[in-house]
Protein backbone atom coordinates (compact mmCIF):
# COMPACT_ATOMS: atom_id res chain seq x y z
CA UNK A 1 0.00 0.00 0.00
CA UNK A 2 1.44 3.39 -0.91
CA UNK A 3 1.80 6.22 1.57
CA UNK A 4 -1.20 8.21 0.25
CA UNK A 5 -3.40 5.20 0.80
CA UNK A 6 -1.86 4.81 4.27
CA UNK A 7 -2.79 8.41 5.04
CA UNK A 8 -6.35 7.83 3.89
CA UNK A 9 -6.52 4.63 5.93
CA UNK A 10 -5.29 6.55 8.96
CA UNK A 11 -8.10 9.09 8.50
CA UNK A 12 -10.67 6.28 8.22
CA UNK A 13 -9.32 4.61 11.40
CA UNK A 14 -9.46 8.00 13.16
CA UNK A 15 -13.11 8.49 12.15
CA UNK A 16 -14.02 4.99 13.35
CA UNK A 17 -12.42 5.68 16.75
CA UNK A 18 -14.18 9.00 17.25
CA UNK A 19 -17.47 7.43 16.18
CA UNK A 20 -17.09 5.00 19.09
CA UNK A 21 -16.24 7.75 21.59
CA UNK A 22 -16.46 11.47 20.83
CA UNK A 23 -13.93 12.74 23.39
CA UNK A 24 -10.33 11.46 23.57
CA UNK A 25 -7.01 12.32 25.18
CA UNK A 26 -4.85 13.26 22.22
CA UNK A 27 -1.96 11.16 23.55
CA UNK A 28 -4.16 8.09 23.85
CA UNK A 29 -5.53 8.57 20.36
CA UNK A 30 -2.03 9.06 18.92
CA UNK A 31 -0.81 5.95 20.70
CA UNK A 32 -3.70 3.84 19.36
CA UNK A 33 -3.13 5.08 15.83
CA UNK A 34 0.68 4.91 16.18
CA UNK A 35 1.10 8.52 15.06
CA UNK A 36 2.98 11.59 16.31
CA UNK A 37 1.71 15.15 16.85
CA UNK A 38 2.49 16.15 13.22
CA UNK A 39 0.41 13.25 11.88
CA UNK A 40 -2.36 14.16 14.30
CA UNK A 41 -2.37 17.77 13.03
CA UNK A 42 -2.45 16.46 9.45
CA UNK A 43 -5.53 14.30 10.23
CA UNK A 44 -7.33 17.20 11.93
CA UNK A 45 -6.54 19.65 9.10
CA UNK A 46 -7.60 17.20 6.40
CA UNK A 47 -10.85 16.38 8.18
CA UNK A 48 -11.60 20.08 8.74
CA UNK A 49 -11.18 20.69 5.01
CA UNK A 50 -13.39 17.72 4.19
CA UNK A 51 -16.08 19.16 6.38
CA UNK A 52 -15.90 22.52 4.62
CA UNK A 53 -15.97 20.98 1.14
CA UNK A 54 -18.78 18.55 1.74
CA UNK A 55 -22.05 20.11 0.77
CA UNK A 56 -24.61 17.38 0.99
CA UNK A 57 -24.56 16.90 4.73
CA UNK A 58 -22.82 18.30 7.75
CA UNK A 59 -20.15 15.71 8.31
CA UNK A 60 -18.22 16.52 11.48
CA UNK A 61 -17.23 19.18 13.96
CA UNK A 62 -13.85 19.10 15.69
CA UNK A 63 -12.73 20.88 18.87
CA UNK A 64 -9.12 20.60 19.98
CA UNK A 65 -8.54 21.84 23.51
CA UNK A 66 -5.03 21.40 24.97
CA UNK A 67 -4.72 17.68 25.55
CA UNK A 68 -8.19 16.67 24.48
CA UNK A 69 -10.02 16.39 21.20
CA UNK A 70 -13.81 16.30 20.77
CA UNK A 71 -15.33 15.21 17.48
CA UNK A 72 -19.04 15.34 16.72
CA UNK A 73 -20.19 13.40 13.70
CA UNK A 74 -23.57 13.56 11.99
CA UNK A 75 -25.85 10.56 11.65
CA UNK A 76 -24.91 9.63 8.09
CA UNK A 77 -21.20 9.52 8.84
CA UNK A 78 -21.90 7.54 12.02
CA UNK A 79 -23.64 4.79 10.11
CA UNK A 80 -20.91 4.50 7.43
CA UNK A 81 -18.54 1.58 7.91
CA UNK A 82 -14.89 2.27 7.23
CA UNK A 83 -12.95 -0.81 8.43
CA UNK A 84 -12.77 -3.19 5.48
CA UNK A 85 -13.11 -6.96 5.40
CA UNK A 86 -9.77 -7.08 3.54
CA UNK A 87 -7.98 -5.39 6.44
CA UNK A 88 -9.58 -7.59 9.06
CA UNK A 89 -9.06 -10.80 7.10
CA UNK A 90 -5.44 -9.95 6.24
CA UNK A 91 -4.77 -9.58 9.96
CA UNK A 92 -6.78 -12.75 10.71
CA UNK A 93 -4.85 -14.75 8.11
CA UNK A 94 -1.50 -13.62 9.54
CA UNK A 95 -2.62 -14.79 12.99
CA UNK A 96 -3.68 -18.15 11.56
CA UNK A 97 -0.53 -18.52 9.40
CA UNK A 98 1.79 -17.77 12.27
CA UNK A 99 -0.24 -19.93 14.64
CA UNK A 100 -1.68 -17.95 17.53
CA UNK A 101 0.18 -20.09 20.08
CA UNK A 102 3.50 -19.05 18.53
CA UNK A 103 2.53 -15.37 18.46
CA UNK A 104 1.72 -15.39 22.17
CA UNK A 105 5.46 -15.14 22.76
CA UNK A 106 5.40 -11.72 21.11
CA UNK A 107 1.94 -10.26 21.68
CA UNK A 108 -0.34 -10.25 24.72
CA UNK A 109 -2.61 -13.27 24.23
CA UNK A 110 -5.71 -11.31 25.31
CA UNK A 111 -5.51 -9.18 22.17
CA UNK A 112 -4.92 -12.20 19.93
CA UNK A 113 -7.84 -14.14 21.39
CA UNK A 114 -10.27 -11.19 21.35
CA UNK A 115 -9.49 -10.48 17.72
CA UNK A 116 -9.59 -14.10 16.54
CA UNK A 117 -12.73 -15.06 18.46
CA UNK A 118 -14.60 -12.00 17.22
CA UNK A 119 -13.72 -12.65 13.56
CA UNK A 120 -14.51 -16.37 14.02
CA UNK A 121 -18.11 -15.35 14.76
CA UNK A 122 -18.55 -13.78 11.35
CA UNK A 123 -16.30 -15.85 9.09
CA UNK A 124 -17.03 -19.52 9.63
CA UNK A 125 -13.50 -20.84 9.17
CA UNK A 126 -12.23 -24.26 10.16
CA UNK A 127 -8.62 -24.43 11.20
CA UNK A 128 -6.65 -27.65 11.13
CA UNK A 129 -4.54 -27.43 14.24
CA UNK A 130 -0.80 -27.82 13.90
CA UNK A 131 1.03 -28.83 17.05
CA UNK A 132 3.08 -26.05 18.53
CA UNK A 133 5.89 -26.06 21.00
CA UNK A 134 5.56 -23.36 23.61
CA UNK A 135 8.33 -20.84 23.83
CA UNK A 136 8.81 -18.97 27.08
CA UNK A 137 6.31 -16.20 27.50
CA UNK A 138 7.78 -12.83 26.57
CA UNK A 139 6.16 -9.65 25.46
CA UNK A 140 8.77 -8.52 22.99
CA UNK A 141 7.45 -5.12 22.19
CA UNK A 142 8.39 -3.49 25.46
CA UNK A 143 11.65 -2.28 23.95
CA UNK A 144 13.89 -4.87 25.60
CA UNK A 145 16.90 -6.39 23.78
CA UNK A 146 16.71 -10.16 23.57
CA UNK A 147 18.70 -13.08 22.26
CA UNK A 148 17.06 -15.53 19.87
CA UNK A 149 18.25 -18.93 18.76
CA UNK A 150 17.31 -18.84 15.08
CA UNK A 151 17.57 -21.31 12.25
CA UNK A 152 17.87 -19.38 8.95
CA UNK A 153 16.02 -20.60 5.86
CA UNK A 154 17.69 -23.43 3.99
CA UNK A 155 19.40 -24.94 7.02
CA UNK A 156 18.57 -26.83 10.18
CA UNK A 157 21.51 -25.32 12.06
CA UNK A 158 20.73 -22.49 14.44
CA UNK A 159 22.57 -19.37 15.56
CA UNK A 160 22.23 -16.72 18.25
CA UNK A 161 21.16 -13.22 17.35
CA UNK A 162 20.96 -10.33 19.79
CA UNK A 163 18.02 -8.27 18.56
CA UNK A 164 15.62 -5.44 19.33
CA UNK A 165 12.14 -6.36 17.96
CA UNK A 166 10.39 -3.70 15.87
CA UNK A 167 7.24 -5.31 14.46
CA UNK A 168 5.73 -8.42 12.95
CA UNK A 169 5.54 -8.54 9.16
CA UNK A 170 4.29 -10.94 6.53
CA UNK A 171 6.84 -11.39 3.76
CA UNK A 172 7.07 -13.88 0.88
CA UNK A 173 8.63 -16.47 3.17
CA UNK A 174 5.98 -16.27 5.90
CA UNK A 175 5.19 -14.38 9.09
CA UNK A 176 8.37 -12.86 10.50
CA UNK A 177 9.75 -10.79 13.34
CA UNK A 178 11.25 -7.57 11.98
CA UNK A 179 14.07 -6.54 14.30
CA UNK A 180 17.39 -4.72 14.60
CA UNK A 181 20.31 -7.18 14.70
CA UNK A 182 22.40 -5.38 17.31
CA UNK A 183 25.74 -6.97 16.38
CA UNK A 184 25.29 -6.42 12.63
CA UNK A 185 23.70 -2.99 13.29
CA UNK A 186 21.00 -3.47 10.66
CA UNK A 187 17.38 -4.53 10.45
CA UNK A 188 16.58 -8.14 9.54
CA UNK A 189 13.55 -10.39 9.40
CA UNK A 190 13.39 -13.64 11.39
CA UNK A 191 10.67 -16.13 10.50
CA UNK A 192 8.54 -16.79 13.57
CA UNK A 193 8.33 -20.54 13.02
CA UNK A 194 12.14 -20.84 12.86
CA UNK A 195 12.88 -19.07 16.14
CA UNK A 196 13.85 -21.96 18.34
CA UNK A 197 14.36 -20.17 21.62
CA UNK A 198 14.12 -16.70 23.11
CA UNK A 199 15.98 -15.38 26.10
CA UNK A 200 16.55 -12.05 27.80
CA UNK A 201 20.12 -13.13 28.62
CA UNK A 202 22.85 -11.43 26.62
CA UNK A 203 25.38 -14.14 25.82
CA UNK A 204 29.12 -13.44 26.17
CA UNK A 205 30.14 -15.92 23.47
CA UNK A 206 27.16 -16.27 21.17
CA UNK A 207 27.14 -18.82 18.36
CA UNK A 208 26.94 -16.25 15.56
CA UNK A 209 26.12 -17.07 11.91
CA UNK A 210 29.24 -16.07 9.99
CA UNK A 211 28.04 -17.21 6.56
CA UNK A 212 26.25 -13.97 5.76
CA UNK A 213 27.83 -13.46 2.32
CA UNK A 214 25.83 -15.85 0.13
CA UNK A 215 25.29 -15.75 -3.61
CA UNK A 216 21.82 -15.28 -5.10
CA UNK A 217 20.49 -18.39 -6.82
CA UNK A 218 18.01 -18.53 -9.70
CA UNK A 219 15.89 -21.67 -9.50
CA UNK A 220 14.15 -22.82 -12.69
CA UNK A 221 11.15 -25.15 -12.59
CA UNK A 222 7.93 -26.27 -14.26
CA UNK A 223 4.59 -27.04 -12.59
CA UNK A 224 3.76 -30.75 -12.33
CA UNK A 225 0.06 -30.28 -13.04
CA UNK A 226 -1.67 -26.94 -12.92
CA UNK A 227 -0.42 -23.61 -11.64
CA UNK A 228 -0.97 -23.72 -7.89
CA UNK A 229 0.07 -21.30 -5.12
CA UNK A 230 3.62 -21.94 -3.87
CA UNK A 231 3.64 -20.93 -0.21
CA UNK A 232 3.81 -17.19 0.30
CA UNK A 233 5.24 -16.53 -3.19
CA UNK A 234 3.20 -13.98 -5.10
CA UNK A 235 2.71 -14.13 -8.86
CA UNK A 236 5.08 -11.18 -9.30
CA UNK A 237 7.90 -13.16 -7.64
CA UNK A 238 7.76 -15.83 -10.36
CA UNK A 239 9.35 -15.01 -13.73
CA UNK A 240 7.97 -16.83 -16.78
CA UNK A 241 10.79 -17.65 -19.21
CA UNK A 242 10.60 -17.81 -23.02
CA UNK A 243 10.65 -21.64 -22.94
CA UNK A 244 7.59 -21.55 -20.59
CA UNK A 245 9.61 -22.61 -17.57
CA UNK A 246 9.39 -20.48 -14.40
CA UNK A 247 12.18 -18.91 -12.34
CA UNK A 248 12.44 -17.56 -8.83
CA UNK A 249 15.56 -15.91 -7.41
CA UNK A 250 16.48 -16.85 -3.84
CA UNK A 251 19.05 -15.38 -1.48
CA UNK A 252 21.16 -18.54 -1.77
CA UNK A 253 21.15 -22.09 -3.14
CA UNK A 254 20.20 -23.73 0.17
CA UNK A 255 17.03 -21.64 0.41
CA UNK A 256 16.15 -22.62 -3.19
CA UNK A 257 16.67 -26.31 -2.36
CA UNK A 258 14.48 -26.06 0.74
CA UNK A 259 11.78 -24.32 -1.32
CA UNK A 260 11.99 -27.17 -3.85
CA UNK A 261 11.62 -29.81 -1.14
CA UNK A 262 8.64 -27.96 0.35
CA UNK A 263 6.92 -27.88 -3.04
CA UNK A 264 8.19 -31.16 -4.47
CA UNK A 265 4.70 -32.43 -5.26
CA UNK A 266 3.76 -29.25 -7.12
CA UNK A 267 6.87 -28.41 -9.16
CA UNK A 268 9.80 -30.09 -10.92
CA UNK A 269 13.30 -28.59 -11.26
CA UNK A 270 14.54 -28.03 -14.82
CA UNK A 271 18.05 -29.19 -15.79
CA UNK A 272 19.22 -29.27 -12.20
CA UNK A 273 21.22 -32.43 -11.55
CA UNK A 274 22.43 -31.24 -8.12
CA UNK A 275 18.88 -30.78 -6.82
CA UNK A 276 17.67 -34.03 -8.45
CA UNK A 277 20.54 -35.89 -6.76
CA UNK A 278 19.67 -34.39 -3.38
CA UNK A 279 15.98 -35.24 -3.74
CA UNK A 280 16.75 -38.81 -4.83
CA UNK A 281 19.10 -39.29 -1.93
CA UNK A 282 16.45 -38.01 0.55
CA UNK A 283 13.84 -40.22 -1.05
CA UNK A 284 16.07 -43.35 -0.94
CA UNK A 285 16.80 -42.74 2.72
CA UNK A 286 13.10 -42.40 3.59
CA UNK A 287 12.16 -45.54 1.63
CA UNK A 288 15.04 -47.51 3.14
CA UNK A 289 13.95 -46.58 6.66
CA UNK A 290 10.32 -47.50 6.00
CA UNK A 291 11.33 -50.77 4.30
CA UNK A 292 13.79 -51.96 6.92
CA UNK B 1 -4.11 14.21 -2.72
CA UNK B 2 -6.51 15.81 -0.25
CA UNK B 3 -8.99 16.29 -3.12
CA UNK B 4 -8.93 12.55 -3.80
CA UNK B 5 -9.59 11.86 -0.09
CA UNK B 6 -12.50 14.29 -0.17
CA UNK B 7 -14.08 12.69 -3.22
CA UNK B 8 -13.53 9.15 -1.88
CA UNK B 9 -14.91 10.06 1.54
CA UNK B 10 -17.92 11.67 -0.12
CA UNK B 11 -18.44 8.50 -2.18
CA UNK B 12 -18.37 6.33 0.96
CA UNK B 13 -20.92 8.58 2.66
CA UNK B 14 -23.11 8.76 -0.43
CA UNK B 15 -23.25 4.99 -0.91
CA UNK B 16 -24.26 4.60 2.71
CA UNK B 17 -27.30 6.83 2.13
CA UNK B 18 -28.73 4.47 -0.48
CA UNK B 19 -29.61 0.88 0.30
CA UNK B 20 -29.79 -0.19 -3.37
CA UNK B 21 -27.84 0.64 -6.53
CA UNK B 22 -27.27 4.26 -7.53
CA UNK B 23 -26.61 5.56 -11.03
CA UNK B 24 -23.96 7.99 -12.19
CA UNK B 25 -26.43 10.91 -12.30
CA UNK B 26 -27.03 10.62 -8.56
CA UNK B 27 -23.28 10.31 -7.91
CA UNK B 28 -22.47 13.36 -10.06
CA UNK B 29 -25.26 15.50 -8.62
CA UNK B 30 -24.41 14.73 -5.01
CA UNK B 31 -20.66 15.18 -5.00
CA UNK B 32 -19.51 18.73 -5.37
CA UNK B 33 -16.11 17.90 -6.92
CA UNK B 34 -17.77 15.89 -9.73
CA UNK B 35 -20.66 18.24 -10.46
CA UNK B 36 -18.96 20.73 -12.76
CA UNK B 37 -16.96 18.15 -14.72
CA UNK B 38 -17.80 17.13 -18.28
CA UNK B 39 -19.18 13.59 -18.65
CA UNK B 40 -15.87 12.16 -19.83
CA UNK B 41 -13.86 13.96 -17.11
CA UNK B 42 -16.37 12.77 -14.48
CA UNK B 43 -16.07 9.16 -15.66
CA UNK B 44 -12.26 9.30 -15.63
CA UNK B 45 -12.27 10.80 -12.14
CA UNK B 46 -14.89 8.35 -10.83
CA UNK B 47 -12.93 5.35 -12.20
CA UNK B 48 -9.72 6.61 -10.54
CA UNK B 49 -11.51 7.10 -7.21
CA UNK B 50 -13.10 3.64 -7.45
CA UNK B 51 -9.59 2.25 -7.94
CA UNK B 52 -8.26 4.09 -4.86
CA UNK B 53 -11.16 2.72 -2.82
CA UNK B 54 -10.65 -0.80 -4.23
CA UNK B 55 -7.01 -0.73 -3.08
CA UNK B 56 -8.27 0.10 0.40
CA UNK B 57 -10.74 -2.81 0.33
CA UNK B 58 -13.97 -1.07 -0.73
CA UNK B 59 -15.47 -2.64 -3.86
CA UNK B 60 -17.77 -0.46 -5.98
CA UNK B 61 -19.41 -2.51 -8.72
CA UNK B 62 -22.26 -2.04 -11.12
CA UNK B 63 -25.07 -4.49 -10.32
CA UNK B 64 -27.40 -5.48 -13.15
CA UNK B 65 -30.91 -6.27 -12.00
CA UNK B 66 -32.92 -8.07 -14.66
CA UNK B 67 -36.12 -6.21 -13.67
CA UNK B 68 -34.22 -2.89 -13.80
CA UNK B 69 -35.48 -2.03 -10.32
CA UNK B 70 -32.22 -1.95 -8.40
CA UNK B 71 -29.58 -1.64 -11.11
CA UNK B 72 -26.74 0.69 -10.34
CA UNK B 73 -23.48 0.95 -8.41
CA UNK B 74 -23.26 -0.72 -5.02
CA UNK B 75 -20.50 -0.79 -2.45
CA UNK B 76 -19.30 -3.89 -0.58
CA UNK B 77 -16.32 -5.00 1.49
CA UNK B 78 -17.27 -3.95 5.03
CA UNK B 79 -19.58 -6.82 6.00
CA UNK B 80 -17.56 -7.98 9.02
CA UNK B 81 -17.24 -4.57 10.66
CA UNK B 82 -20.90 -3.91 9.93
CA UNK B 83 -21.86 -7.18 11.65
CA UNK B 84 -19.65 -6.38 14.65
CA UNK B 85 -21.23 -2.94 15.01
CA UNK B 86 -24.72 -4.42 14.83
CA UNK B 87 -23.99 -7.23 17.28
CA UNK B 88 -25.10 -6.13 20.74
CA UNK B 89 -23.01 -8.87 22.36
CA UNK B 90 -19.75 -7.46 20.99
CA UNK B 91 -18.03 -4.42 22.47
CA UNK B 92 -17.09 -2.68 19.22
CA UNK B 93 -14.78 -0.14 20.89
CA UNK B 94 -12.85 -2.94 22.57
CA UNK B 95 -12.60 -4.81 19.26
CA UNK B 96 -11.48 -1.67 17.41
CA UNK B 97 -8.77 -0.83 19.94
CA UNK B 98 -7.65 -4.48 19.87
CA UNK B 99 -7.41 -4.37 16.08
CA UNK B 100 -5.49 -1.08 16.15
CA UNK B 101 -3.16 -2.45 18.84
CA UNK B 102 -2.39 -5.49 16.64
CA UNK B 103 -1.98 -3.23 13.61
CA UNK B 104 0.71 -1.31 15.52
CA UNK B 105 2.73 -4.51 15.90
CA UNK B 106 1.79 -6.46 12.80
CA UNK B 107 2.38 -4.82 9.44
CA UNK B 108 -0.39 -5.83 7.07
CA UNK B 109 -0.95 -5.22 3.42
CA UNK B 110 -3.97 -6.29 1.47
CA UNK B 111 -1.89 -8.86 -0.43
CA UNK B 112 -1.55 -10.85 2.80
CA UNK B 113 -5.06 -12.06 2.20
CA UNK B 114 -3.82 -13.93 -0.92
CA UNK B 115 -7.04 -14.06 -2.86
CA UNK B 116 -7.25 -13.06 -6.49
CA UNK B 117 -10.96 -12.48 -6.34
CA UNK B 118 -11.89 -11.01 -2.98
CA UNK B 119 -15.40 -10.24 -4.20
CA UNK B 120 -16.10 -13.99 -4.58
CA UNK B 121 -14.95 -14.59 -1.02
CA UNK B 122 -17.11 -11.82 0.43
CA UNK B 123 -20.16 -12.87 -1.60
CA UNK B 124 -19.80 -16.48 -0.45
CA UNK B 125 -19.40 -15.24 3.12
CA UNK B 126 -22.65 -13.31 2.71
CA UNK B 127 -24.36 -16.44 1.32
CA UNK B 128 -23.16 -18.50 4.33
CA UNK B 129 -24.41 -15.89 6.80
CA UNK B 130 -27.78 -15.53 5.07
CA UNK B 131 -28.19 -19.30 4.40
CA UNK B 132 -28.36 -18.91 0.61
CA UNK B 133 -27.50 -21.50 -2.02
CA UNK B 134 -24.82 -20.60 -4.56
CA UNK B 135 -23.85 -21.76 -8.04
CA UNK B 136 -20.50 -21.41 -9.81
CA UNK B 137 -18.27 -22.93 -12.45
CA UNK B 138 -15.46 -25.09 -11.08
CA UNK B 139 -13.15 -27.14 -13.28
CA UNK B 140 -15.49 -26.41 -16.23
CA UNK B 141 -18.52 -27.90 -14.46
CA UNK B 142 -21.45 -25.98 -13.04
CA UNK B 143 -21.95 -26.69 -9.31
CA UNK B 144 -24.96 -25.81 -7.19
CA UNK B 145 -24.01 -26.08 -3.53
CA UNK B 146 -24.92 -25.14 0.04
CA UNK B 147 -21.87 -23.30 1.43
CA UNK B 148 -21.09 -23.63 5.15
CA UNK B 149 -17.47 -22.79 5.88
CA UNK B 150 -14.06 -21.66 4.68
CA UNK B 151 -10.87 -23.57 5.32
CA UNK B 152 -7.37 -22.13 5.23
CA UNK B 153 -4.72 -24.69 4.40
CA UNK B 154 -1.13 -23.92 3.40
CA UNK B 155 -1.98 -20.40 2.28
CA UNK B 156 -4.94 -21.43 0.16
CA UNK B 157 -8.53 -20.53 1.02
CA UNK B 158 -11.03 -23.34 0.39
CA UNK B 159 -14.81 -23.29 0.41
CA UNK B 160 -16.54 -26.16 2.22
CA UNK B 161 -20.02 -26.86 0.87
CA UNK B 162 -22.65 -29.56 0.49
CA UNK B 163 -22.83 -30.68 -3.14
CA UNK B 164 -25.55 -33.29 -3.87
CA UNK B 165 -25.67 -34.24 -0.18
CA UNK B 166 -21.89 -34.74 0.06
CA UNK B 167 -19.48 -32.35 1.82
CA UNK B 168 -16.86 -31.11 -0.64
CA UNK B 169 -14.04 -28.55 -0.80
CA UNK B 170 -13.27 -26.06 -3.58
CA UNK B 171 -10.32 -23.67 -4.04
CA UNK B 172 -11.92 -20.20 -3.78
CA UNK B 173 -9.50 -18.72 -6.33
CA UNK B 174 -10.68 -21.27 -8.94
CA UNK B 175 -14.38 -20.44 -8.59
CA UNK B 176 -15.85 -18.45 -11.47
CA UNK B 177 -19.26 -17.16 -12.52
CA UNK B 178 -20.50 -17.12 -8.94
CA UNK B 179 -24.25 -16.61 -8.54
CA UNK B 180 -26.08 -16.30 -5.24
CA UNK B 181 -29.63 -17.57 -4.74
CA UNK B 182 -32.29 -15.30 -3.34
CA UNK B 183 -34.26 -17.74 -1.18
CA UNK B 184 -33.16 -18.86 2.28
CA UNK B 185 -32.60 -22.62 2.51
CA UNK B 186 -33.51 -24.68 5.55
CA UNK B 187 -30.63 -27.17 5.46
CA UNK B 188 -28.99 -27.79 8.81
CA UNK B 189 -25.38 -26.77 8.25
CA UNK B 190 -23.89 -27.04 11.71
CA UNK B 191 -20.21 -26.16 11.50
CA UNK B 192 -19.45 -28.27 14.56
CA UNK B 193 -20.84 -31.40 12.93
CA UNK B 194 -19.97 -31.02 9.26
CA UNK B 195 -16.52 -32.17 8.13
CA UNK B 196 -13.96 -29.91 6.49
CA UNK B 197 -11.53 -32.57 5.35
CA UNK B 198 -10.65 -32.35 1.69
CA UNK B 199 -12.75 -34.14 -0.91
CA UNK B 200 -9.66 -36.13 -1.92
CA UNK B 201 -8.95 -37.02 1.68
CA UNK B 202 -10.89 -40.32 1.42
CA UNK B 203 -12.55 -39.91 4.78
CA UNK B 204 -9.27 -38.85 6.36
CA UNK B 205 -7.39 -42.12 6.58
CA UNK B 206 -5.29 -41.83 9.73
CA UNK B 207 -1.56 -42.53 9.67
CA UNK B 208 0.23 -43.40 12.88
CA UNK B 209 3.91 -42.71 12.49
CA UNK B 210 6.82 -43.06 14.89
CA UNK B 211 9.88 -41.06 13.89
CA UNK B 212 13.34 -41.03 15.40
CA UNK B 213 15.35 -37.91 14.63
CA UNK B 214 18.90 -36.89 15.57
CA UNK B 215 17.55 -33.79 17.34
CA UNK B 216 14.33 -31.88 18.00
CA UNK B 217 15.39 -28.98 15.77
CA UNK B 218 14.34 -30.39 12.33
CA UNK B 219 10.92 -31.26 13.74
CA UNK B 220 10.54 -27.82 15.24
CA UNK B 221 11.57 -26.06 12.01
CA UNK B 222 9.41 -28.10 9.63
CA UNK B 223 6.51 -29.02 11.91
CA UNK B 224 4.18 -26.60 10.13
CA UNK B 225 4.70 -28.31 6.77
CA UNK B 226 1.99 -30.83 7.73
CA UNK B 227 -1.13 -31.01 9.86
CA UNK B 228 -0.71 -33.54 12.61
CA UNK B 229 -1.21 -34.37 16.23
CA UNK B 230 1.89 -34.92 18.31
CA UNK B 231 1.07 -37.86 20.59
CA UNK B 232 4.34 -38.17 22.45
CA UNK B 233 7.92 -37.00 22.42
CA UNK B 234 10.77 -38.89 24.13
CA UNK B 235 14.54 -38.48 24.43
CA UNK B 236 16.49 -41.60 23.46
CA UNK B 237 20.17 -40.98 24.21
CA UNK B 238 20.97 -38.02 21.98
CA UNK B 239 18.02 -38.64 19.65
CA UNK B 240 14.32 -37.93 20.02
CA UNK B 241 11.39 -40.20 19.25
CA UNK B 242 8.10 -38.66 18.11
CA UNK B 243 4.74 -40.36 17.86
CA UNK B 244 2.53 -38.59 15.36
CA UNK B 245 -0.98 -39.03 13.98
CA UNK B 246 -1.91 -37.40 10.70
CA UNK B 247 -4.36 -37.52 7.82
CA UNK B 248 -2.27 -35.09 5.80
CA UNK B 249 -0.43 -37.63 3.63
CA UNK B 250 1.00 -35.07 1.26
CA UNK B 251 2.27 -32.91 4.10
CA UNK B 252 3.85 -35.93 5.81
CA UNK B 253 5.69 -36.87 2.62
CA UNK B 254 7.02 -33.31 2.37
CA UNK B 255 8.12 -33.43 5.99
CA UNK B 256 9.99 -36.71 5.48
CA UNK B 257 11.85 -35.36 2.42
CA UNK B 258 12.74 -32.17 4.31
CA UNK B 259 14.07 -34.01 7.36
CA UNK B 260 15.55 -37.07 5.59
CA UNK B 261 19.16 -36.34 6.57
CA UNK B 262 18.14 -36.21 10.26
CA UNK B 263 15.94 -39.33 10.26
CA UNK B 264 17.19 -42.36 12.17
CA UNK B 265 14.08 -44.53 12.05
CA UNK B 266 10.51 -44.54 10.69
CA UNK B 267 7.64 -46.85 11.60
CA UNK B 268 4.24 -46.49 9.93
CA UNK B 269 1.02 -48.46 10.05
CA UNK B 270 0.60 -48.29 6.26
CA UNK B 271 2.81 -50.36 3.99
CA UNK B 272 1.23 -48.93 0.84
CA UNK B 273 2.74 -45.61 1.80
CA UNK B 274 6.17 -46.55 0.42
CA UNK B 275 4.85 -46.93 -3.12
CA UNK B 276 2.94 -43.67 -3.08
CA UNK B 277 5.84 -41.67 -1.67
CA UNK B 278 8.10 -42.75 -4.52
CA UNK B 279 5.66 -42.74 -7.42
CA UNK B 280 4.08 -39.35 -7.03
CA UNK B 281 6.98 -37.26 -8.21
CA UNK B 282 8.65 -39.40 -10.81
Amino acid sequence: MNSNNNKFKLILDFIELVKEKSEWDIDQLCSLLKINQDDFDYVINTLSEMYISNDFDLFLDIEVDNEKVKVFINEIATSTHLITDSDLLSMYKILLDANIDSLEAYIDSEYLITFKETIDKYIPTKIDKIESIQINDFNLFEGEDITIDYSPLGTTSSYNYQIKPVSIVNNREGVALYAIDINANKTKTFLINRIINISTEILDNPNINKSSGSKEYEFRFTYRNEHVPLGELKEDDIKINKDNTCSVTFRNELIALEFYKLNIYKIKAVDNSAFDKEINSSLKRVIKLINK
Amino acid sequence: MKNVFKRCMSLLLLFDKYSSGIDTTIIKDNILQYRDLSDSAFHRSFERDKDVLRKLGFEINYINDKWELNSGYEISGVEIWKSIKNDKEVDSLNFLTTYLYLKKIITIDNDSFLLRDKENFFNIQKAINQKLRISFIYKNIKRIVYPYSFKLYKDVWYLCAIDQDKPKTYIVNDISELRIGNKKHSKNLDLNVLPTNFSWDENSELFKVTLELDSIRPYYIYRESFIHKLISIKNIDKNIKLQIETSDQLGLKNFLILTASHLIDIETNKQIYIESIANEFK
